[in-house]
């Protein structure tokens, strides 16, 4: 009797199974996140740093980094487009058929055929776009604003990595759909990595050592542009490059925090901070300008975040949150908006026998055609390498520890930017205009060796004149952050003109034009 | 007898990380090879032309797919590639000489170079007479510019 009343007061194995059922949704909560919700600040980071995907986040933002005129949320731009790209891309990859048979169709098939496939092309295609300008006007911040500066040298190199992985990516896109532009921006880029052999064949020892031909085998896997380069670049845009970009933008990230948050001026005043989120509670902190970090007694060294205060900052959920946010869903809606405007252009069928006339590359790749034109290694490979090999190398051969983070901090800086544009402009356009009426070399003494015109062509002396003037800055000022100024403006105005004018008065066989309606029929 | 407990002891301890990263420079090289084609297709590189007779003086042919364009003047037969020596562009025939549309390299009716960025005067090819007595056009032989063949009938 009394066995079976104890038995009663047991819950049986069913009534357990029960209550926990009940109690499934709070329990699968509570082993997911061990914390409640972000309503007190001690929860709000408890949130970030207690999650995979928030935690390369400090738990806490500087104001600074939301005033709108510093970083403009470039780089958030830039990342948010790369994740619109990978979500597109991803899906394009279903439909997309990698060999020459049936790439051009399958294009074709999701542009007019497939549902909302022509919505998902023309993103993919306008989030390139985007991808590249909001790189490029992120590293024109980074170097303006002296961020650069120590500790955030490495970053900077990490950041021209991904500025040409990114341009890498881009070019790589476009054979992919074999059409026309597909087919002979290809071939012109294979050759430019085979350009080397005119160093080689000037010097004749090609048939020793063909670096030219070993790359651009290596590229296309053939000797002519075909299925073997189709295959080979799918793989360079689908798999290789979004691997070492995705790689390259956690160190990026991660980066940024050990670098001790972005740059930001030594001296803040509340004016400067106008117009973003306040925490009264961090102004009530108690100083920590020694403070240390448990585990950090285990490790010799300085750590860029132990000098850090909590002053002036505010709780990175959910402002910081809030803002990456906003960026995100700008992006995604001005590239919705691009997308229903203009479509992704798509030419006729790749046709090896017959070039378009003019054979233009996408606008970012332009000035470097415009150079080409001038001479293959010159123009495709030595000058673009020197160009990002002293970008890589600005942070270390200028180390002044001038204030970092503000636009021009001084009038040195304005009037260097501001002469160098003038003196930058006149070069460019005095060669230009120089080079469509008279010629070149080559016009007036035809027998000229090759090896002259590599060395001495428009190109050359542009890039000349440009390191001719970033010197004479440096000399005259003494200041390094001055001749980097001169070189990176040089660099910035170059690309700029040299784009504008093969996008705008280059037709067809390259010649000059003034309007493309003015480009005679053919 | 310590000290040679130690030296072995660094020996082994410098050793094996040695040993790790060789290892894997060895196979990285290895992968890197992988990726170097040896296969490299090509499409048939002969064209057969006809009999002479049938390239009276004064002939232009353009065989568009194949890249080259036959001639005939006073002093024989001649192939001239379209292949521009710059970035591999098909420059066109105009009548008088060649343009390459991409980079404005402009070239002579010899195919010797007028302007632009190519380095090289375009490619001639060789002719060649089979025993049928009919023509062939050998895209794998180059000959000298300037170099025409006589054909007699």
């Amino acid at each position: 009797m009394s066995n079976t009343e104890e038995k009663n007061k047991m819950p049986s194995g069913i009534e357990t199974f029960l209550t926990n059922l009940k109690h499934l949704p709070q329990s699968f909560k509570d082993a997911t996140v061990r914390h409640g919700p972000p309503s007190s600040n001690r929860a709000a980071s408890q949130s970030v740093f207690s999650n995979l995907f928030l935690h390369i986040h400090s738990v806490r933002t500087h104001r600074y980094n939301f005033k709108k005129t510093f970083t403009m949320g470039l780089g958030i731009a830039s990342a948010a487009s790369f994740v619109i790209l990978a979500i597109t891309g991803i899906l394009l990859m279903i439909y997309y058929k990698p060999s020459l048979a049936e790439a051009y169709n399958s294009i074709k098939d999701i542009h007019f055929a497939v549902p909302g496939g022509r919505l998902i092309r023309n993103i993919h295609r306008w989030g390139a776009h985007i991808m590249v300008a909001g790189v490029f006007l992120h590293m024109v911040r980074v170097f303006m604003t002296g961020s650069y500066r120590h500790p955030r040298q490495f970053n900077w190199v990490v950041g021209m990595i991904l500025f040409a992985v990114t341009l890498g990516l881009s070019f790589t896109g476009y054979l992919l759909p074999w059409d026309q532009l597909a087919y002979w921006a290809t071939t012109i880029g294979a050759q430019i990595a085979g350009s080397p052999v005119e160093i080689t064949d000037a010097l004749g020892i090609t048939h020793i050592i063909d670096i030219g031909g070993l790359q651009m085998r290596l590229l296309l896997g053939a000797d002519i542009v075909g299925e073997e380069a189709l295959v080979r670049f799918y793989f360079l845009h689908c798999i290789l490059l979004p691997l070492v970009l995705t790689t390259f933008i956690g160190v990026h990230f991660w980066r940024i925090r050990k670098d001790g948050g972005m740059s930001r001026p030594s001296v803040i005043t509340e004016e400067m901070l106008e117009g973003t989120p306040i925490d009264e509670n961090a102004e009530m902190a108690f100083p920590t300008k020694n403070k240390t970090y448990g585990l950090m007694c285990l490790v010799k060294g300085d750590s860029n975040n132990v000098k850090n205060s909590v002053k002036n900052t505010v709780q990175s959920w959910p402002n910081l949150f809030n803002y990456e946010m906003a960026i995100f869903i700008l992006v995604l809606a001005i590239l919705i908006v691009l997308s229903y405007v203009s479509d992704a252009p798509l030419k006729e069928a790749a046709n090896p026998a017959v070039p378009e006339n003019p054979a233009k590359a996408p606008w970012y790749f332009l000035g470097l055609q415009e150079l080409v034109s001038y001479s293959a290694f010159m123009g495709g490979v030595a000058i673009p390498g020197l160009a990002v090999l002293g970008l890589m190398l600005i942070p270390f051969l200028d180390k002044t520890r001038n204030e970092s983070g503000l636009w021009f901090p001084d009038k040195n800086e304005k009037s260097v930017f501001k002469s160098t544009v003038i003196f930058s402009s006149i070069v460019i356009l005095a060669t230009l205009v120089f080079t469509v009426n008279f010629g070149w070399l080559r016009n007036w003494f035809p027998q000229i060796p090759q090896l002259i015109i590599v060395l001495i062509n428009p190109g050359t002396i542009i890039t000349g004149l440009f390191v001719w003037w970033s010197i004479r800055i440096l000399k005259n000022t003494g200041s390094t952050r001055l001749g980097a100024m001169a070189v990176f403006t040089c660099f910035l105005v170059g690309f700029v003109i040299l784009t504008y004018f093969a996008y705008q008065h280059r037709g067809p066989n390259w010649d000059f034009y003034w309007w493309p309606s003015l480009w005679p029929a053919h | 007898m310590d000290e040679k407990k130690d030296s072995r002891r660094n020996f082994i301890t410098k050793f094996a990380p040695a040993t790790f990263w060789g290892s894997l420079a060895v196979w990285g090289g290895s992968l890197l090879k992988f990726t170097m084609p040896t296969l490299l297709p090509q499409e048939s590189k002969k064209i057969k032309l006809g009999m002479p007779s049938d390239f009276p003086n004064g002939t232009t042919k353009i065989f568009e797919k194949e890249r080259v364009v036959l001639f005939a003047d006073d002093d024989g037969l001649f192939a001239i590639s379209t292949t521009c020596t710059h970035l591999g562009c098909v420059v066109k025939w105009t009548g008088r000489g060649f343009d390459c549309p991409c980079h404005g390299s402009k070239f002579d009716a010899q195919g010797e170079i007028i302007q632009g960025p190519a380095p090289k005067a375009l490619k001639w090819f060789k002719i060649e007479k089979l025993p049928s007595g009919q023509l062939s056009l050998n895209l794998d032989k180059t000959v000298e510019s300037g170099v025409k063949e006589q054909f007699y009938v």
